[in-house]
């Protein structure tokens, strides 16, 4: 009997490791290893051809510190967590909410909010590129049509970092909303009832058992978009490019056309050691708060 | 689970097969580059030919793709690459040691160096070695759409021949109630914006007098006046909404809602498509002289070829500019024909076809005082920072983000300075 | 008034409001599907139009000439289900590990899970390609497979599923003597069955459309997949809408008829509920 309980207990010490051991092993060769690579090549003054002659140490670093561009890209990053994020939560919440039950319509619905996301990065881009075109789109001229004046979505400095964040949660609130009607759905209905013969609001309804009801969800939901927000690059690489006169450049973008347009990889490269500073110091206070949170 | 346990192994059986498969070839040369759209129909029509017609037993096998400048760049970082490129002049900076000398192709096959405008010949060498064997000489054009200059009583054959005229007819042809604008200068279309600033205020970068590379953006005695005076004309039209304040003016051009618009040879095909009455020719010279900036593109072997690779490869140029005896109409005829880009090889220009061609005619520059050189001097390498970073920052600053014109040119001179560094 | 009628016109401004959203997604999309039956100077005119003045296929007809389709929907096929099937059963292991067991190095391990999920893959695609080049995988099924396998995203949404299992669960199943893999594969993986559907599907979308990874390291163009092949008709300097469009409808196509077939796995609950709370 003993030596059974011992056994059992020494098979459980080894067992997570067996369980996240794979995992692990490929998310050291083939991210961590070229994150290493990449702060190695952030040391050189290296050009697209990788020419490590020319090393320079924290020459780098210095220049991102002083480079105005970089801080234009990281506050327009910033931005886009402050206003994405949010939008497209609330509003995936509020649907998920009206779309729980397994009606036809809802299904219906369901399926048609997905349909972006199924669409290729590219496809949207220039769609809503040519769709929102100052002169020739077609939204710009129904909308022209219902008297809205002349707008200029693509070329407006204020306006067109919104529009762009306007694509995003198109293109991706469907997926927020089906993952929220998945956790709705297993909120046990027991709960609903007894709050029905209490008299509870629907609304009320909503605040005390489903939003504590789905929490873990929420969170998922909430640190991936906020990931999310820092990885933009796609949609602003496939529409604007960046501009105009930059407003939509993310951090990702720049650093993508350092590399790749200006051909500087050593300065691309301690651009992303930068970067992924910033998201250490991020992800440690996420996961630290949603410990808590699931804790509580 | 079991469903997906199933598919699991299907698709593990799938891989085996696909790792079985292996075809055996004659030489195969990989052929690597970006010209997607619709010029890319019309290289992948004469690689065809060309495989199905050579007797060498050789096979191109072409890979077009719009992130090939990504592909390239990641391949030689890797130590690994195709056997043929097609890469701009400026891979003589960029990636000279991955590049051969393609001076052999003239020992090699009856291609001979006189038949290339040497102009072209010595913008893709640097220290007399020869990295890209011209291809495609792309400049910028003017455009015009013939029915609206018709219908604001304008000779539809005549282009403006100057940026006065350009600014002072855009206004005629404008026409609010069906939102046509005369002029369509996209403010983020950089590569063809600093053609016509150029024109106007000339190089960007030149020698001072210790012969040290120099930004001429302003100076102790002010702004360079030429690069004022486009910014200023440009502001003044998009306030006065002549010119719309738009990154893709080419779409409105092929929708008839522009009257004269700077752009690239391949224009021309999204015109036609879209069945726009249009005429094409230089853009005007202005304050700075006679000019006919261009960028050429071309053929560059890597060092990744075998010997083997080298020569085929070397045949399909040959065969690219020459053809077979059969040939009707060689490849490089037939690219600008078709595709509308200006010669660079005289046997394709002197081609009775070539000079019957009223739009390449219009396209060719024929002033031999019109210098090519391209934005800076030779010896400057840094073109695509100086373009990216500092004219087309410069350009958005003011039409955008309503800068005041000096300073933005002042704010152009200090980052052009801190790249010379 | 009866009380089903009450409730009709109480439905209606939420009908309004989803129909609102629907047709916000609707348009745009269809005008998109449209327009790929619009021969070129139709796409782009002013003013615009909606419908084609007649369905035209030449669109369809040019992907055809210009592209091998058939090849690569044949190798997006097995870049999707290659990468998704094997990384969806590996993050799922792991997920567990991470939920179910209290261990030395957990939370500055899934911190590190966290944080290779934040970097963009775009500033780290080339050291990538070196790895994977230097190990010898370039040009190859794993080396275009592997580096994909590790999805940090679907980890942490398996740990999220596997954390609101009760423990009872577990407990029973060892007091039964089941080994620790035996738990997880009968008990607690039909568990958290939405959550796997879900991540099947979204990998497998993501990696449908994947465009930058499947070019970069396969030089052989027999290994092209649909999306890349797509992007031919989009340049820098032109794009041919009416091809793009149509390409896009044919790419679309087979991940919404998955999503409709999967629809009934990932989004409409499971007999769990009771359990949990």
């Amino acid at each position: 009997m003993q030596s059974t309980a011992k056994k059992e207990r020494r098979r459980s010490a080894a067992a997570p490791y067996l369980f996240i051991a794979p995992v692990i092993f490929l998310l050291f060769v083939f991210n961590v290893m070229p994150l290493l690579i990449s702060f190695f090549i952030s040391l050189f003054d290296a050009d697209i051809s990788f020419h490590l002659n020319k090393f320079i140490g924290l020459g780098n670093f210095a220049e991102v510190f002083r480079d105005s561009r970089f801080y234009n890209s990281l506050s327009v990053t910033l931005k886009w967590t402050v206003v994405e994020v949010p939008c497209q939560l609330i509003l995936a919440l509020i649907l998920a909410g009206l779309l729980t039950r397994n009606t036809v319509i809802n299904k219906l619905f369901r399926a048609i909010y997905f349909m972006p996301i199924v669409c290729s990065a590219t496809a949207t881009g220039i769609m809503w590129k040519l769709i929102l075109h100052s002169n020739v789109g077609y939204i710009t001229y129904l909308l022209r049509a219902m008297g809205f004046g002349k707008i200029n979505f693509m070329n407006t400095a204020g306006l067109t970092f919104y529009v762009i964040v306007f694509m995003s949660v198109w293109k991706t609130f469907g997926i927020s909303t089906t993952i929220l009607i998945g956790a709705m759905q297993n909120v046990p209905t027991v709960l609903y009832e007894a709050a029905d013969i209490d008299g509870c609001s629907r609304a009320r309804q909503f605040f005390c058992i489903t939003l504590p009801g789905i929490r873990p969800t929420l969170w998922f939901l909430i640190m991936t978009r906020i990931i999310g927000s820092f990885q933009v690059f796609d949609i602003v690489y496939t529409t604007t490019g960046g501009g105009p006169s930059l407003t939509t450049e993310t951090l990702v973008t720049y650093i993508y056309t350092r590399g790749f347009e200006v051909f500087r990889m050593g300065y691309a490269s301690s651009l992303s050691v930068v970067l992924l500073g910033l998201i250490l110091i991020i992800t440690v206070i996420m996961y630290a708060a949603m410990l808590k949170g699931e804790k509580d | 689970m079991k469903k997906i346990l199933a598919l699991a192994l299907t698709m593990l059986m799938l891989l085996g097969i696909a790792g079985l498969c292996s075809a055996d070839s004659p030489v195969t040369v990989t052929f690597w580059n970006g010209w997607t759209g619709s010029d890319g129909d019309v290289l992948i029509e004469k690689v065809d030919e060309f495989n199905k017609t050579n007797p060498y037993n050789i096979h191109i096998e072409m890979d077009i793709n719009a992130d090939f400048q990504t592909k390239i760049a990641a391949s030689f970082a890797a130590d690994e690459g195709p056997a043929m490129i097609l890469g701009a002049h400026s891979y003589k900076d960029t990636y000279p040691d991955y590049l051969i000398d393609m001076n052999e192709v003239f020992e090699k096959t009856s291609l001979k160096r006189e038949d290339f405008i040497q102009g072209y010949l010595d913008l893709c060498s640097k220290n007399d070695v020869l990295y890209v064997v011209p291809f495609q000489v792309t400049g910028r054009y003017l455009y015009w759409n013939k029915d609206l200059f018709e219908a604001a009583g304008l000779d539809p054959d005549t282009p403006p021949k100057s940026y006065e005229e350009w600014a002072e007819w855009a206004a005629k042809i404008n026409n609010p109630d069906m939102n046509i604008y005369g002029s369509g200068i996209s403010y983020n279309a950089i590569y063809t914006n600093l053609q016509v600033i150029q024109r106007m205020g000339g190089l960007f970068i030149t020698h001072d007098e210790a012969g040290k590379l120099v930004p001429t953006f302003a100076n102790a005695d002010g702004v360079n006046p030429g690069y004022a005076k486009f910014l200023n004309w440009f502001k003044d039209m998009t306030n006065k909404e002549i010119n719309p304040i738009e990154a893709d003016t080419t779409s409105m051009f092929q929708a008839g809602q522009i009257g004269i618009m700077p752009d690239g040879a391949w224009a021309s095909a999204g015109a036609d498509a879209a069945g726009i009455n249009y005429g094409v020719s230089q853009l005007p010279y202005g304050d700075a002289g006679p000019m006919n900036p261009c960028s050429v593109s071309g053929f560059s072997i890597t060092k990744y070829a075998s010997e083997e690779q080298k020569l085929a490869a070397m045949r399909f140029i040959e065969w690219w500019h020459n053809g077979f005896e059969d040939t009707e109409t060689t490849a490089c005829l037939t690219w600008s024909l078709r595709c509308g880009f200006p010669g660079y090889y005289l046997p394709a220009i002197n081609d009775a076809r070539y000079q019957e061609s009223e739009k390449l005619a219009m396209m060719t520059c024929t002033d031999n005082d019109a210098s090519t050189t391209y934005m800076a001097p030779d010896d400057f390498t840094l073109t695509f920072q100086l373009a990216s970073e500092v004219i087309e920052v410069m350009v958005e600053d003011v039409i955008v983000g309503n800068m005041d014109t000096e300073a933005a040119l002042l704010k152009a001179e200090q980052t052009a300075e801190a790249l010379l560094k | 008034m009866s009380n089903k009628t009450l409730r009709r016109i109480r439905y209606l401004p939420i009908l309004l409001l989803l129909l609102f959203f629907a047709l916000l997604i609707i348009l745009p999309v269809l005008w998109m599907a449209l327009s790929a039956f619009k021969p070129a100077k139709e796409i782009i005119k002013y003013p615009p139009t909606l419908f084609p003045s007649r369905f035209d296929l030449g669109n369809f007809a040019r992907l055809k000439t210009r592209l091998r389709i058939l090849d690569y929907v044949r190798n997006s096929l097995i870049y999707a289900l290659g990468t998704t099937l094997p990384s969806v059963f590996l993050c799922t292991l792991a997920g567990y590990g991470f939920a179910r067991f209290e261990f030395k190095g957990r939370n500055a391990l899934f911190i590190l899970v966290l944080a290779t999920m934040m970097i963009p893959f775009q500033v780290t695609m080339i050291p990538l390609f070196l790895v994977v080049k230097k190990i010898g995988l370039y040009d190859t099924y794993p080396g275009l497979i592997l580096p994909k396998l590790a999805a940090a995203i679907t980890i942490f949404m398996m740990r999220s599923a596997f954390v609101t299992l009760p423990k009872e669960l577990e407990e029973a199943a060892r007091i039964d003597g089941a080994t620790e893999f035996g738990t997880f594969w009968r008990i607690m993986l039909p568990q958290v069955k939405p959550s796997i559907i879900t991540m099947l599907i979204l990998g497998i979308n993501a990696a449908w459309n994947d465009l930058m990874w499947p070019l970069l390291v396969t030089g052989d163009t027999k290994m092209r997949t649909l999306a890349n092949g797509l992007a031919l008709f989009i340049g820098s300097d032109t794009t041919e809408y009416g091809p793009a469009f149509a390409g896009a409808m044919v790419s679309i196509l087979p991940m919404l008829l998955l999503y409709i077939f999967g629809q009934r796995y990932f989004v409409e609950g499971t007999v769990t509920s009771g359990l949990k709370g």
